[in-house]
């Protein structure tokens, strides 16, 4: 066998891949060609700044992870290092794998960012974090490049009851480093058969305050916004403004259509949730990308035809599955990943155990995002359980 | 649907959700019914015949596919109703 030297080896894998120089991967990202990037640099190296949107994979983690990457082994992959060693033997090691089309970029990080090429930087992880949620970052598809996003959303959840619950404590978990909560309510004692967020010692306390205290013991990073408040149409859009997405959890067809038309007219995702008795249903309303809730349901029912949970009951559990199914599409949201519930509803038959999904179209016709809508400001469907209902 | 000619019929499946479900009929086995309807129906006719009120049906799939009031029905057809709801 060849005693090779470092240099030798180098030198003898360079010459047998294929390489390009930094010129060339600028033209390509600038082209938008069609290729994965990867920065296969350490940890401290990458923080200081990558090139692009490259995905970051340490080389000696480049193996196992590039297949949950790219699964197929045709696609295009252009390696980095910082000076474009590193990343020729990684590319040799990935051709071994049956990948075909493995590029190194040749001078690497530092000469890239020497030539005064663009640097992208990210906020990155402290020990404490990486450390907190390092189940996160070892999935592919979250990395710490998803938990930074995670980090940095802010999600509006409207409603601290029993979908509000669930959701607001697993994405307290997950990290969602703003998180703000709207309920005007206390929590009472027959609250507590399904809104785990709060505890017995909470009750006659204000719900926001209930779990803020909650959501603080659970994970200190997230900053709670109380929004201990009604929704209307005077406060609603000031409210919604500072949120990249809004949660709809609440227990009536007022706030609901309310939270609707707000959000697209801010253009917000609304990630929907509704319960009753044994039944759930879950979908994502996003402007621009899929119907409203108005395309679905023009007006609301008549008063008096639905029950609330109050009046109905519900199943403790089931507001834990939906709210948790709102939980799971905010992530994604926030992530990009995955097929979220835009443009399908999610119906969930906790009797017959059955979860089936169907497409549901925009209406060309809905009042609101239609192509002639007739809704052009908010309304307060008032007393809407009882006599009245006004607008529309 | 009292018409003294009896013309062709077909056999539908009907499925009722949430708080539809207190409109199945009583032969009814969990959500489902099996209700036989002249050949040419539509939607409508299902509502009219369990004697749904107006507004209560929101969301409608054949088969499993969404569709509105009134689409036509076919002989075999899984026929799924929903109503808003609201609770959270």
């Amino acid at each position: 066998m060849a005693r090779l030297t470092s240099q030798e080896l180098l030198a003898k894998t360079r010459s047998e891949i294929k390489e390009i120089s930094m010129g060339e991967l600028k033209n390509k990202l600038a082209n938008g060609d069609d290729f994965v990037l990867v920065d296969t640099r350490e940890q401290d190296e990458y923080a200081q700044g990558f090139i692009g949107e490259a995905t970051h994979i340490p080389r000696g983690f480049l193996e196992l992870r590039i297949e949950a990457l790219e699964p197929d082994r045709d696609k295009e992959i252009v390696l980095y290092c910082a000076g474009g060693n590193r990343s020729a033997l990684a590319a040799k090691s990935l051709e071994a794998m049956g990948y075909t089309d493995v590029i190194s970029m040749a001078e690497g990080f530092n000469g890239w960012r020497d030539a005064g090429f663009e640097v992208a930087q990210e906020r990155t992880l402290n020990t404490e974090e990486r450390e907190r949620y390092s189940r996160h970052l070892i999935v592919p598809e979250i990395g710490e490049r998803g938990q930074v996003k995670i980090i940095e959303s802010k999600v509006l959840l409207v409603g601290t009851g029993g979908l509000g619950s669930p959701s607001a404590f697993y994405l307290a978990a997950a990290g969602v480093g703003t998180l703000g909560l709207v309920d005007f309510d206390t929590v009472d004692v027959t609250n507590l058969q399904r809104q785990i967020i709060h505890g017995t010692s909470d009750v006659g306390r204000p719900k926001v305050v209930s779990a803020t205290e909650t959501i603080n013991d659970l994970n200190p990073g997230v900053k709670v916004v109380q929004h201990e408040e009604r929704l209307v149409s005077d406060n609603i859009m000031d409210i919604i403004k500072d949120y990249d997405i809004v949660v709809d959890g609440c227990d009536n067809f007022e706030t609901r259509y309310l939270v609707n038309d707000a959000c697209v007219m801010a253009g917000k995702p609304n990630v929907h949730g509704s319960i009753y008795q044994f039944d759930g249903y879950a979908t994502v309303f996003h402007p621009g990308e899929g119907p409203c809730y108005r395309c679905l349901y023009a007006e609301p029912p008549p008063p008096g035809a639905v029950p609330s949970c109050d009046e109905a009951g519900v199943l403790g559990v089931l507001p834990g599955t939906i709210g948790l199914i709102q939980a799971t599409e905010t992530l994604k949201l926030i992530l990009g990943v995955g097929d979220t519930l835009v443009g399908r509803v999610l119906m969930y038959d906790a009797l017959d155990m059955t979860f089936q999904t169907f497409n549901v179209p925009k209406d060309p016709s809905c009042p609101l995002c239609g192509e002639n809508p007739t809704i052009h400001e908010l309304i307060d469907y008032q007393a809407f359980c009882g006599i009245t209902a006004a607008g529309g | 649907m009292d018409s003294f000619e009896v013309g062709p019929t077909m056999t539908i499946t009907v499925k009722l959700f949430a708080t539809l479900r207190k409109f199945l009929p009583p032969d009814a086995v969990k959500k489902a019914a099996i209700l036989e309807l002249s050949e040419d129906a539509t939607t409508d006719a299902i509502v009219e015949m369990l004697n749904i009120p107006d507004g209560q049906v929101h969301l409608i799939l054949i088969d499993g596919k969404h569709a509105v009031n009134g689409s036509p029905v076919h002989d075999g057809a899984v026929v799924s109703f929903f109503p808003a709801i609201a609770g959270g």
